[in-house]
């Protein structure tokens, strides 16, 4: 006989949007309004593609693409390239039952068939005609799990099917407590165990350090003497601040890195491997260091840059004292020039005389002999003042 | 009803990879509600100052747009006395291939682009057209009283 799991196909509904895939999807595959693989893809004339039902619902809303916001209508909506319906079926899916142990992957296509006839968790009808019950088909067996049954002890009533976790409800059995030995009811029991005087349990301030632990009715007189419980508020203060300190760090830490260059670090690598408040030493050290490399270097420059600001003064110094030697120099060539010249006008301005004087003598005889006499006492001073030029020139100057 | 498998993406990344500036988490006990926290662009009046927000998907998001509202008083034209926002997107031009990180970005980009001539609140607007300056130093003033982190 075929067992009964093949013969009952399962009413259980597959909702492809929420199925979970074995390997993160390609971004391409995914619907812009769903966020999920494509189910049952649509093209819009404006060439953007959606699951069918995604776009139907937006249209409701707005005649626009999602996309681009180009007017778009009902009409305008066709079924994708079947590639791209292949592509999002063939992706692999785990069952939608793995949360209750399916291990099953399958391809998406399969996934509804594999729900409705295989899975083994899926739920199905209960074996028994005219019951309504539903059952995981691993356990659809061939008597009906729903019939009513009462149980031995209490005479509670329930069915078959919760039967099996009864007995930690039922107030009519009895257990132990592991602490103390004592027999409660089962309702009871969790309850008791809580506050069972009996169990060991650790001091207040373990977590601080303390190591004392005893019997739950012993604990008090421990903890009104424990110095760590004593001190237990200003501990947790300080943890608190440590924490707050902590992550105000991190932010000054990030910040900082934004505002410094990046700069390859050797040390960090090792930094990096270490453990969380290392960690943070490390980094501390290497941002020190870092400023130290970064004030020599401004050093070195600084000195650089003086050193080449004295020779540049020197060489002024220099050029200034030659410029001024060359203006002298060029100076006393001009006033060698102009004696020169100043000379020479003298000797016209004598020839001139002379020439003038001759000229009168020629013209009146009287005057002849002051004329010549004239002319001879211009020539003598002429004759001395050219001989004593360059001695007048230097008084002059 | 279950969270849509996309509201569970988002937020996922939005833990994984923050928009800078930016920090949106969800309440333990409403995972549709989250608390979100803005920083102010650099180069605007809001810089400086962190800005808190509720933001709430409804029922049918994404095809509706996200509820989103400032907590923390804040001066701006197009954000009224009640943190209430005029962004475009988040009205007439929502799309569902928008999300939760592309509105914080418009959000955060209308902190750095205020926009009198479309506002909300009148007066602020109103100020902000006739005395820029003045404007914007009440806005500097209101992050330093309102938005300290």
């Amino acid at each position: 006989m075929a067992p009964p799991r093949s013969t009952r196909s399962s009413l259980q509904s597959v909702d492809l949007r929420a199925l979970d895939y074995l390997t993160s999807p390609s971004a391409n595959l995914l619907c812009p309004i769903c966020h999920s693989p494509l189910i049952t893809p649509v093209q819009t004339q404006c060439l953007h593609t959606f699951c069918s039902a995604c776009i139907s619902l937006s249209l409701e809303r707005s005649l626009t693409c999602p996309v681009d916001r180009k007017p778009l209508n009902h009409d305008d909506v066709t079924p994708a390239p079947i590639m791209i319906a292949n592509l999002v079926n063939d992706l692999v899916v785990l069952c939608p039952n793995r949360e209750k142990g399916c291990p099953t992957t399958c391809a998406r296509w399969l996934v509804e068939s594999h729900v409705r006839e295989d899975c083994g968790y899926a739920t199905v009808k209960c074996v028994k005609d005219g019951c309504d019950g539903m059952v995981e088909r691993r356990e659809a067996e061939e008597e009906c799990v729903h019939e009513e049954v009462e149980c031995a002890f209490c005479q509670g009533v329930m069915r078959k099917l919760d039967l099996e976790s009864h007995p930690k409800e039922c107030p009519k059995l009895s257990s132990d407590c592991p602490y103390c030995s004592e027999s409660f009811p089962n309702p009871e029991l969790a309850d008791h165990k809580l506050v069972c005087p009996a169990e060991v349990i650790d001091c207040a301030a373990s977590h601080f350090g303390c190591t004392y632990s005893s019997r739950r009715s012993e604990l008090d007189q421990h903890l009104s003497g424990c110095h760590f419980v004593a001190l237990t508020p200003i501990l947790q203060l300080h943890t608190e601040r440590i924490e707050t300190l902590e992550l105000e760090n991190k932010a000054i830490r990030q910040k900082l890195d934004l505002l410094l260059p990046p700069r390859p670090l050797p040390s960090q690598s090792s930094a990096g491997a270490s453990s969380d408040p290392n960690d943070a030493n490390s980094a501390g050290r290497d941002m020190t260091s870092e400023m130290q490399d970064y004030t020599y270097h401004l050093y070195s420059e600084y000195e650089q840059l003086r050193s080449d600001f004295e020779r540049l003064n020197v060489q002024i110094r220099e050029l200034d004292v030659k410029q001024d030697m060359a203006r002298i120099n060029e100076g006393l060539r001009y006033n060698d020039e102009m004696t020169g010249v100043r000379a020479a006008i003298n000797g016209l301005r004598m020839q001139l005389h002379w020439l003038l004087a001759s000229r009168r003598e020629t013209g009146t005889g009287g005057a002849g002999a002051g004329g010549a006499r004239s002319v001879a006492g211009s020539s003598v001073s002429g004759d001395a003042r050219r001989m004593s030029d360059s001695a007048r020139q230097v008084v002059k100057l | 009803m279950a969270l849509p498998k996309r509201i569970i993406k988002e937020t996922e990344r939005l833990v994984a990879e923050p928009v800078p500036g930016i920090q949106a988490v969800p309440h333990d006990d409403n995972l549709r509600y989250f608390d979100v926290s803005i920083h102010g662009p650099t180069q605007s009046p809001y810089e400086g100052g962190v800005f808190k927000l509720e933001l709430f998907l409804p029922e049918d998001y994404p095809m509706t747009p996200p509820k989103i509202r400032f907590l923390t008083k804040i001066y701006h034209p197009n954000i009224d006395r009640l943190g209430r926002i005029c962004l475009d997107v988040l009205k007439a031009n929502w799309s569902p291939a928008l999300q939760i990180r592309t509105i914080l970005l418009s959000i955060q980009a209308l902190l750095g682009a205020p926009n009198p001539d479309d506002p909300l609140a009148n007066d602020v607007a109103q100020r902000w057209k006739e005395d820029e300056p003045g404007a914007i130093a009440t806005a500097r003033e209101w992050t330093q009283t309102h938005a300290a982190p």
